[in-house]
């Protein structure tokens, strides 16, 4: 019979089962396995599968795939248990230094497994050849020395690889924030610093550090506290401890001080020291600071972005140069009034060509008169079309001899007549406005024209739009009353429709109108990419079509500085337009020989880089200087105007020097070179050159040469506000008169006067016609 | 690819050996060819050559042939019977850890290598499946895999993979290990497509290094045998595959327990009777009971010349220099106690 163990032995063993229970059921912890104060120098690879490497606490300290704790221990340091287990695992026999992919021992070289009771296991590799002091079985205590570390194994150097394997899984023995692991360690204490070599726990005060301070199993438990401040936008709250650091204040934390005038941070000062950068060195554009005042940062310290103009700069910094067809757009609306031979703005009819644009007020023609401009006639106000230029032309409607004027305003297209060159009658309802097609409202702007293209004596209303170019026929005659139809069926030419592939802002911008034929009637010309195509009108029809030169885009001509040259001018006298531009050859003209273009007559060679600036290429400009009938050539670069003398079919040759109108000076401002115009203001049948400087508008007349005598004309200043596109756009000066001697236009009485050009020969005029007056007079005393 | 001239690689051949001329005479039909081509033509021509001496001439000769295709710091992995070479760097490891020894392979010469080779980033270890244009190789993330432009993506035939990686010099089958470090056992690769399988040896041998496979089948390796107190690595092998001890590992009695073992980067290489094989103290010869058969030999990083007695070897543990060994020659000079040099 077995005896039954008396109550109190059995009570002592259950009570050791609990005892034994409640210890396996605790996680082992571990003290640092050597007694130098040495940190972890690679740790575990959190960053499983992927490249690169993460440590517990997100750090690099690590390498991929790692999968234990390497620390940096000398040849021949003790290793020791890290926690009380039993050793089930050596291998020896390996050399003490192995290397870098060496095989011995599954690459651990010489190492030590140990197994503790809560089924954690701890691996020591990489030790020195004959140094284990356990053997598999061997019980060991927490800090027992089991060896001595080497480089054993695949090992670069001397250290000490540490693994923990948790549920049969190698696992990062430290906890931290990019890790799943419980962390193994009695105390790990802070990132890079040596964990305790204690193997008990000391019990104090819970304080949040990350440690179990009160060695009650938890970590940081049931901390909070107060927080934050009320300064400024804040107020306070509580926060709770989570991993050593305090976290989740519940008040509203201080933040980085904005520009709103609060006191974000909550320092007790309102955006205080707020200054950023800002702008940009893209293209014209600098960069700068701004400064927050008053809750608003200031403007930008830098060069900042304006809209794109055609300079060959990046006016918008964007990192694109004159884009959007930014220059062609210009050619287009800005050269629309100086291109086009055969319109005229003599509105007195007195042979001189007045001078027209829109003011403040509306349009306001300045009649030429003896010795300069001194009559306004105003016509009606102006209210120009949403989102568009003003657009004006003049030519003779009713074949009166006078200039009358055509409007494309918010009310659509209109006409007023001149009234004996007094003022502008009525407005006479024009065509309906065509759809603007793909080039918008500057399609309709740069496009319109008063050219008389059924050679009646009486000009025709021109637009281009989407459909093409339609030239509606003037109906009004000189004495008809006013308030009936003005025109009659359009002349159209489909040609230059979108549908035709005419639609672009550079087809348009080469778009000219002159009497190729000199049949009386205008004919068309434009050019596209395979070459220049002319038009002739038969009066009711643009019936003709005929090839141009071959100045495509295969040939060179394609560049703005070389398309927006184009010109039609009767440079051999014959009666009939010729086409001239500027080829990479320079420029040159090819004469019209009424059904086509024949002989190449050459002029300069424009060669310089200058010249393929807008403010020198779209300075070209064509009229008859000395009235042989031949137009001649002035050209305005960096040194000023220079003109050459049309010798027809010989070429051009011999060379007038004209104003200085430098760049130096300010004269390849658009505001200024835009508004160069020729045209006869004197009616001596010679073209003139107007051109706006800054403080209205000036003209240079024939005085035994070419431009020698300047005449100022109206007052259309900068300070007036005639800087301004809207304004100096539609300045138009256009005619060659009726004939008129010279020095009747030097005896006229006038005010203003002729100013004379400083070092002209216009002082010698002057004093000749004194000379004469004194011997008239007294010739007529004598009789 | 740099192209090496014909005439440099003659005159170089010449000089390195009189009798060479009649090797590379075999092997005249390529001249313009490059120097991998010309590696498998010398590989070809030797084949059915008894006497080893104009065998190591005419290699030695076209060493700097392949000097000429290694970039600085890389040492020839393996090479094909047809001149194709495996070339590898290690990739840099930080001072005073245990990281994986990773390697930088390229291929050069020959019919090349599969594409895939050049998508599968850093290998731990990397061969030619002899006879074919497959290699195996083994990635930093311990995926065994067969790259074979004939079956497209690499597929896949292990994980827990651990090199250095064993070709039996038939093809039929590999060896590697398998398991986690330190717990790490052979394994062996049947290669043939309609039986290709992976058997593991017992776990409780780990840790064990060092495997070689033979034609037949059968393991030779170093296991650690854990357990006993002051016990020492031994070699052991196993029965021929498909045989009852195909997975049984026995030790070799006749080899002492102290060493020396495998414990290189590369795996153990057979030629004529021997086993040869690396360590830290450079190139050792075993007969096939693991005896050793004389002092080491100051090479590291050995590549077998396929089909031939003789090895290409390095003269560092990271590369360096090349040179031509002589098995026949070492078996000779050991069997007369002889320092091989």
């Amino acid at each position: 019979m077995r005896r039954r163990p008396p109550a109190s032995a059995l009570a002592l063993l259950v009570l050791g089962d609990l005892l034994i229970a409640a210890r396996a059921a605790q996680a082992v912890r571990l003290r640092r396995p050597f007694a130098p104060a040495l940190a972890v120098r690679y740790g575990y690879d959190n960053n499983h599968g992927n490249a690169g490497c993460s440590d517990y606490n997100c750090g690099g300290d690590c390498y991929d795939g790692h999968t234990g704790s390497d620390f940096p221990l000398g040849l021949g340091t003790d290793v020791l248990a890290a926690a009380e287990g039993k050793v089930t695992q050596v291998n020896d026999g390996c050399a003490n230094y192995g290397y870098f992919g060496n095989t011995c021992g599954g690459r651990c070289g010489n190492y030590v497994r140990i197994a503790h009771d809560d089924g954690t296991v701890t691996l020591y590799c990489h030790m020195l050849l004959g140094s284990l002091r356990v053997g598999v079985g061997d019980h060991v205590g927490c800090g027992q020395p089991i060896g001595r570390s080497a480089s054993s194994g695949s090992s670069t150097g001397p250290h000490l690889h540490l693994g923990w394997i948790r549920g049969g899984v190698t696992t990062d023995a430290y906890r931290g924030p990019c890790t799943g692991s419980p962390g193994s360690w009695m105390q790990q204490n802070g990132y890079r610093q040596a964990v305790s070599d204690s193997c008990e726990c000391q019990p104090s005060a819970e304080v949040c550090n990350g440690r179990d301070d009160d060695c009650d199993g938890k970590v940081d438990e049931d901390l909070q506290r107060g927080c934050g401040s009320d300064v400024g936008e804040c107020s306070r709250g509580t926060e709770h401890c989570n991993g050593g650091q305090w976290q989740g204040c519940t008040g509203k934390p201080a933040r980085a001080e904005e520009c709103d005038g609060k006191d974000n941070d909550c320092n007790g000062k309102t955006d205080e020291d707020l200054v950023r950068g800002c702008g940009t060195d893209v293209g014209e554009c600098t960069t700068g600071t701004e400064e927050c005042i008053q809750a608003r940062w200031s403007e930008c310290s830098g060069v900042r972005a304006v809209p794109e103009i055609c300079d060959r700069r990046d006016n918008d910094c964007n990192g694109a140069t004159d884009e959007a067809e930014v220059c062609e757009r210009d050619e287009l609306v800005l050269q629309a009034g100086a291109l086009d031979p055969g319109g005229s703005t003599d509105v007195d009819g007195d042979g001189r060509a007045d001078a027209c644009a829109v003011g403040a007020s509306g349009v306001e023609c300045h009649l030429a008169r003896r010795g300069g401009f001194r009559d306004v006639v105003l016509g009606p106000p102006f209210a120009p079309r949403p989102g568009a230029l003003p657009a004006i032309a003049l030519g003779d409607l009713d074949g009166d001899g006078r200039a009358d004027l055509c409007v494309l305003d918010g009310d659509g297209l209109g006409c007023y007549r001149s009234q004996d060159g007094r003022a502008f009658g009525a407005r006479i309802e024009g065509p309906p406005v065509p759809a603007a097609g793909a080039a918008g409202e500057i399609g309709l702007v740069g496009t319109l024209r008063l050219m008389d293209v059924d050679g009646d004596g009486r000009a025709d209303l021109c637009l281009r739009g989407a459909a093409g170019l339609a030239c509606h026929r003037s109906s009004l005659r000189p004495r008809r009353e006013e308030g009936g139809p003005g025109f009659d069926e359009a002349v159209v030419l489909a040609d230059l429709s979108d549908a035709a592939g005419f639609g672009r802002t550079a087809n348009l911008a080469t778009l000219r109108m002159g009497d190729l034929d000199g049949d009386g009637r205008a004919d068309v010309c434009a050019r596209a990419a395979d070459g220049v195509r002319c038009w002739l009108s038969d009066g009711r029809a643009f019936s003709r079509q005929v090839r141009g030169p071959e100045w495509s885009d295969a040939a060179g001509f394609a560049p703005l500085p070389m398309q927006a040259t184009l010109r039609l001018a009767d440079v051999d006298g014959d009666g009939r337009a010729d086409l001239c531009g500027r080829t990479p050859e320079g420029f040159a003209c090819h004469l019209s020989t009424g059904d086509g273009f024949g002989a190449k007559v050459a002029g300069p060679a424009l060669a310089e880089p200058s010249w393929n600036e807008p403010s020198s290429y779209a300075s070209l400009r064509l009229g008859d200087l000395d009235g042989d009938g031949r137009s001649d050539l002035c050209t305005r670069g960096e040194a000023g105007v220079s003109c050459t003398r049309s010798g027809g079919p010989r070429g051009f040759a011999e060379q007038w020097l004209g104003p200085s109108l430098t760049d130096a000076q300010g004269w390849n401002a658009p505001a200024r070179y835009r508004t160069l115009r020729m045209a006869d203001i004197d009616g001596d049948r010679r073209d003139d050159l107007c051109v706006r400087a800054g403080d209205g508008l000036r003209c240079y007349t024939w005085d035994g040469v070419p431009l020698a005598l300047l005449v100022l004309g109206p007052a259309w200043s900068d300070a007036a506000g005639w800087d301004r596109v809207e304004r100096f756009a539609t300045i138009r000066i256009a005619g060659r008169g009726r004939g008129m001697a010279p020095e009747m236009w030097l005896l006229g009485g006038c005010s203003a006067g002729p100013v004379r050009q400083e070092g002209g020969p216009g002082g010698f005029a002057l004093l000749f016609g004194a000379l004469l007056l004194v011997v008239l007079f007294h010739r007529g005393r004598g009789r | 690819m740099p192209i090496a001239r014909p005439r440099l690689l003659l005159s170089a051949a010449l000089r390195g050996a009189p009798a060479a001329w009649l090797v590379l005479a075999l092997a005249s039909p390529i001249v313009g060819c490059d120097t991998g081509a010309r590696l498998g033509a010398l590989w070809r021509g030797l084949d059915e050559r008894s006497d080893p001496q104009p065998i190591v001439a005419a290699a030695t000769a076209l060493v700097p042939g392949i000097d000429r295709l290694r970039r600085p710091g890389e040492f020839v992995l393996d090479l094909r019977a047809d001149g194709a070479l495996l070339l590898a760097e290690v990739d840099p490891a930080p001072p005073d850890s245990d990281g994986g020894r990773r390697l930088r392979v390229r291929a050069v010469g020959g019919r090349g290598a599969p594409k895939a080779l050049a998508d599968a980033g850093l290998l731990e270890d990397a061969r030619y499946l002899p006879g074919t244009s497959a290699l195996l190789a083994i990635t930093v993330d311990h995926r065994l895999l067969l790259l074979d432009d004939a079956k497209g993506a690499p597929e896949v035939l292990a994980r827990d993979a651990h090199g250095p990686l064993s070709i039996a010099p038939g093809g039929h089958f590999a060896a590697l290990l398998r398991g986690a470090m330190p717990d790490l056992a052979p394994a062996r690769l049947a290669l043939a497509r309609s039986t290709r399988s992976i058997e593991t040896l017992d776990p409780a041998l780990a840790p064990c290094w060092g495997v070689l496979v033979d034609d037949d089948g059968s393991l030779r390796f170093v296991a650690g045998r854990a357990g006993v107190r002051g016990g020492k690595p031994a070699w052991h092998r196993t029965g021929p595959a498909g045989s009852v001890g195909a997975l049984l590992a026995t030790p070799l009695v006749a080899a002492p327990s102290g060493g020396p073992f495998a414990d290189g980067p590369t795996a153990p290489l057979r030629a004529l009777r021997s086993v040869l094989f690396e360590n830290e103290a450079g190139l050792h010869i075993v007969d096939d009971d693991g005896r050793s058969l004389g002092a080491p030999v100051s090479a590291f990083l050995p590549v077998a010349l396929p089909g031939q007695a003789a090895l290409l070897v390095h003269a560092a543990r990271d590369g360096g220099a090349l040179r031509v060994l002589d098995v026949r020659a070492l078996e000779q000079a050991a069997a007369a106690g002889e320092p091989v040099r």
